[in-house]
């Protein structure tokens, strides 16, 4: 989509991507294990046979559907985009599903950075915003940017409309 | 200043509402209950319950204080961890007042000031009704000062007005204009429009099956060959008509017989119900969309029901319908006149942009979830209904008739208007709504675009708006030029954006 409103430019860092591919490997590993338990309840207790086979079903299905997960991650990351002005923040999410947001700076109620194990092995921060209408985050900023963003996301924000 | 005591008849109300509340459980376990048993324990846990509310609402009154300066609301209340809250008259987006029955006959009334759409409501449930003028007097009051003072600021330099500071001179004049109060023959009109009439003879039929214990069915039977003679019958079809009329009457009359649409200078005022009345007040800038909805015998009948949309919620409690509307039986056009009276800044266009026709093909084209499942159960499944077995195809088609005609009706009453302050979107497939906003009132607007909108070069928008809850307004499938016009013309907001 073509606007002359300047199009977001800010990208994700490296880091990021890993950070999601890892929290990927982890969501696997979970749901893999929660198969490999069932089947050995499964064998354990000798439940009925048609229980294997939906089981053994489902592991077919999901295991593509693990795949196309890490594309997914892949895809979204690259496509992510933010920018912030005096006047607004942008976010652009998705390659196939587009969603553009244009958020005024002035509608801002609060700013956070948020840091969980897996942002902190590789020096990351959230930012999330909170609007009156909503919560919006950008998922993984390098420490310092991260700060400075928000900061100066906070600076912006100072200042009110009448009708707030 | 002094803090206050709220007024004592709230421990009478509060009492009046435990007991209330507690009615139904008291009953059973005191009437339809043998002493034996759990009844017994029940029957002093229920009565302990209403005793311990009915102490903590007396200690309440004790404790919960009020005071109300020229700028702000401070409450303290809690009977063993206090807290203080001060709530500043700029927050306040409108008033409610609701005087029921009970209030009536006390002299007295309920005043709710709605602040933002998460805080808390500073809520008056009893007071006399010379201290809720007072209280609305002060908050008014202050706003209008500001606005004095901002007015001054702004006098010579001509920015746009973000909010309606009222263009009129300085000092304000207190006068109140009244638009509209419905006479008797528009009642009369709105009573038949609201088909409410049509309640009563089902209601009838169910009330004569169910107290058949005061009277024996086959004593009436005797009468029945009465209803061959014609008169008889044709003055009992009038009878139950006028009957019918008269109830479907004085519902409209107890909601809109005392009806007011009034404003000054700065607020909009809305007063309605007979016996326990409610009043509505907004200041005009707060006023963050106007929505217009037509069911569809309103559309039949050229009728429109207008909602102004409040940041606060609108319901002064569960037992008032919500009176942001205006009179729901308005001839559009008239409703359109007064919109314009009662909010010189809004202008509602009729005329608005509709979608392109390849929409109609793309929708239709679309495979329906509900039309697939119910098809594919239904040949799997087979169900008999009194004895035959359903047509699976026969349903299917039906099915596909009705869903293909629904999205062609929503296709063509969706419209939608980016002119140079408003954003109008008219959406609805049975009953249309018709949502009108200013730009500066929107808070967020959001694009998207899905693959096969990308190729039909199509786009979704979205827009947000302050409402309890926020209120999100989608318009789907508009040229992607047009979504595009939309997110930059949102960009350019700060035009008509005043800061502080």
């Amino acid at each position: 989509m073509q606007t002359q409103v300047k199009e977001p430019q800010h990208k994700l860092p490296k880091e990021s991507l890993r950070v999601g591919l890892i929290g990927d490997v982890i969501f696997d590993a979970v749901i893999l294990l929660i198969f490999a338990v069932l089947f050995g309840l499964d064998f354990l207790f000798e439940w009925p046979d048609w229980i294997g086979t939906v089981l053994l079903i489902l592991l077919i299905i999901s295991v593509p559907l693990l795949i196309i997960g890490y594309l997914g991650t892949i895809i979204d990351h690259r496509n992510w985009r933010y920018d912030i002005d005096e006047e607004y923040v942008q976010l652009r999410q998705g390659a196939w599903f587009q969603k553009d947001q244009l958020i005024p700076v002035t509608k801002i109620q609060s700013v956070e950075t948020k840091q969980g194990p897996l942002l902190r092995r590789y020096k990351l921060r959230a930012v999330e915003i909170e609007t009156m209408a909503g919560e919006y985050s950008i998922p993984a900023l390098p420490d310092k940017e991260a700060y400075a963003l928000r900061d100066e996301i906070a600076a912006y924000a100072k200042a009110k409309e009448e009708d707030d | 200043m002094e803090k206050r005591r709220y007024h004592p008849a709230n421990m009478l109300f509060a009492i009046v509402k435990t007991v209330r509340g507690w009615i139904v459980p008291l009953i059973i376990v005191f009437f339809f209950n043998n002493t034996d048993g759990w009844g017994a324990y029940a029957k002093y846990g229920i009565l302990g319950i209403i005793l311990l509310s009915i102490i903590s609402s007396i200690l309440k009154w004790f404790t919960d204080k009020y005071t109300a300066d020229e700028r702000a609301f401070h409450l303290y209340n809690g009977i063993f961890s206090k807290t203080s809250r001060t709530v500043p008259y700029e927050k306040i987006q409108n008033v409610t007042k609701h005087t029921n029955l009970l209030h009536r006959l006390l002299r007295l009334t309920a005043i709710k000031f709605e602040t933002g759409s998460k805080e808390k409501a500073v809520d008056f449930q009893v007071l006399t009704k010379e201290e809720a003028s007072r209280l609305e007097q002060l908050t008014k009051g202050n706003v209008q000062e500001q606005a004095a003072i901002q007015e001054i600021e702004i006098s010579g330099d001509d920015v746009e007005e973000e909010d309606g500071v009222s263009e009129q001179t300085v000092p304000h004049t207190e006068k109140k204009i009244i638009h509209f109060k419905p006479t008797k023959k528009e009642l009369i009109r709105a009573s038949f429009t609201s088909l409410s009439f049509l309640l009563v003879p089902p209601l009838l039929i169910s009330f004569l099956l169910k107290f058949d214990i005061f009277f024996d069915w086959s004593e009436i039977r005797q009468y029945l060959p009465l209803l061959k003679v014609w008169w008889v019958t044709a003055f009992g079809l009038i009878g139950i008509i006028s009957v019918s009329l008269l109830i479907g009457m004085w519902r409209v009359v107890l909601k809109y017989g005392n009806y007011e649409l009034a404003s000054d200078d700065t607020h909009i005022y809305i007063q309605t119900g007979l016996l326990s009345e409610s009043a509505f007040s907004i200041r005009k800038n707060r006023v963050q969309g106007i929505e217009i909805t037509q069911p569809i015998l309103h559309r039949l009948l050229g009728l429109a029901k207008v909602k102004l949309i409040s940041t606060g919620s609108l319901d002064i409690s569960d037992e008032t319908e919500t009176i942001n509307s205006l009179y729901p039986y308005f001839p559009l056009k008239q409703a359109k006149i007064l919109i314009t009276e009662i909010l010189p800044e809004y202008e509602v266009q009729l005329s608005m942009e509709r979608l392109e026709q390849k929409v109609l093909l793309y929708r239709l084209l679309q495979p329906s979830i509900i039309w697939l499942g119910v098809t594919i159960t239904l040949y799997f499944w087979r169900p008999e209904l009194l004895g035959y077995e359903i047509k699976w195809w026969i349903v299917s088609i039906v099915l596909l008739i009705l869903i293909e005609g629904h999205r062609y009706l929503s296709f063509k009453h969706t419209s939608y208007l980016i002119s140079e302050k408003f954003f109008q979107i008219k959406t609805g497939a049975l009953t249309t709504t018709l949502f009108v906003t200013k730009r500066n009132k929107m808070i967020e607007v959001a694009r998207n675009q899905n693959p096969l909108q990308r190729w039909l070069k199509l786009a979704t928008i979205e827009s947000i708006n302050r409402a309890k809850p926020v209120l999100h307004n989608k318009i789907k499938d508009i040229p992607a030029s047009e979504a595009n016009r939309f997110y930059e013309w949102f960009h350019q907001r700060t035009k008509d954006v005043r800061r502080q």
